[in-house]
């Protein structure tokens, strides 16, 4: 993978998170930091994990704080919760296995080689978790909301840049 | 006659069944429709429900989400149309690639919102699809 090439994967999925947040939570979002890891991530509390097939191996892990899922979720189902519960967790899984969805056919159909397939969702929530893909190199993007922090997390089999 | 896009000339409503894994989804999808006048009248959770939940219970309108565990939407809404060919399905999916779309117009489908969608656009594109004739 060359730069140009993740710059192509990279920008749909931020251009998903931020179109589909406005769109369902009715919340801002803007990019504000891009970071670049080896290896680990430590979740900031809530994470939602999706493998990618395809030209590259990779996962996604879109992340958050705990107050900023339960606000999200709060906006998107527009009732109230006070702690992480199932509807909660329903919520993030669904916001983004769309974001995913929305930013993987973007990327298929404007390179026909990639042909990326999602594998279904997990989702893990907890103080202190740390995600390791050994030797994986991890792109890391966080969006600033008028809730809190979104974290897209783009880690790639193999690849090095 | 009501004003509601969900009731139909005769005062009855519009039944729909909701076909998608996620809860949130089957939630958004009621709030949407049933102040228009819609009666939900099942929820599946899968491709397989969707199917037997059809049969069980001849909706009006189905709402039928791509990528589902046991049995994905496409083959849901392929054994329902052979069923019924004059079944009115829409398919809501956030995966709408040309590869996606491809195979679902071979199957004979044609009805199709992208999520995340807005209420109006979940109305508008069902009452086109009861306006068509088969």
């Amino acid at each position: 993978m060359d730069s140009q090439e993740l710059i192509s994967i990279l920008n749909p999925f931020i251009s998903a998170s931020i179109e589909v947040i406005q769109d369902m939570a009715e919340v801002s979002a803007k990019r504000s930091k891009i970071d670049k890891k080896f290896g680990s991530v430590y979740s900031s509390g809530v994470s939602t994990v999706l493998g990618l097939n395809g030209k590259y191996k990779g996962r996604i892990l879109l992340d958050t704080t705990v107050p900023t899922a339960i606000a999200l979720a709060e906006k998107i189902n527009g009732e109230e919760f006070k702690e992480i519960d199932e509807t909660v967790l329903y919520t993030i899984i669904e916001l983004n296995n769309i974001i995913s969805g929305k930013a993987i056919t973007e990327i298929n159909n404007a390179n026909k080689e990639y042909e990326f397939r999602l594998t279904p969702p997990g989702v893990f929530w907890g103080e202190e978790i740390k995600v390791s893909s050994p030797g994986w190199q991890v792109f890391c993007v966080e969006l600033a909301t008028d809730v809190g922090s979104f974290n897209i997390n783009l880690g790639f089999e193999g690849v090095e840049i | 006659m009501s004003d509601m896009v969900g009731v139909k000339n005769d005062g009855q409503a519009y039944r729909v069944l909701i076909v998608d894994d996620s809860p949130v989804i089957h939630k958004i999808i009621r709030r949407a429709l049933e102040p228009q006048g819609f009666v939900i009248c099942a929820t599946g959770n899968n491709g397989k429900e969707g199917v037997e939940l059809y049969s069980q219970h001849r909706p009006d309108i189905v709402t039928m989400d791509i990528t589902m565990p046991i049995k994905d939407g496409l083959q849901a809404a392929t054994e329902i149309m052979k069923s019924n060919p004059d079944a009115k399905i829409i398919m809501l999916s956030s995966m709408g690639d040309n590869t996606i779309l491809s195979e679902a117009k071979q199957a004979g489908i044609r009805n199709f919102l992208t999520k995340p969608f807005k209420n109006e656009q979940l109305i508008e594109a069902i009452s086109d699809i009861l306006k068509e004739k088969r």
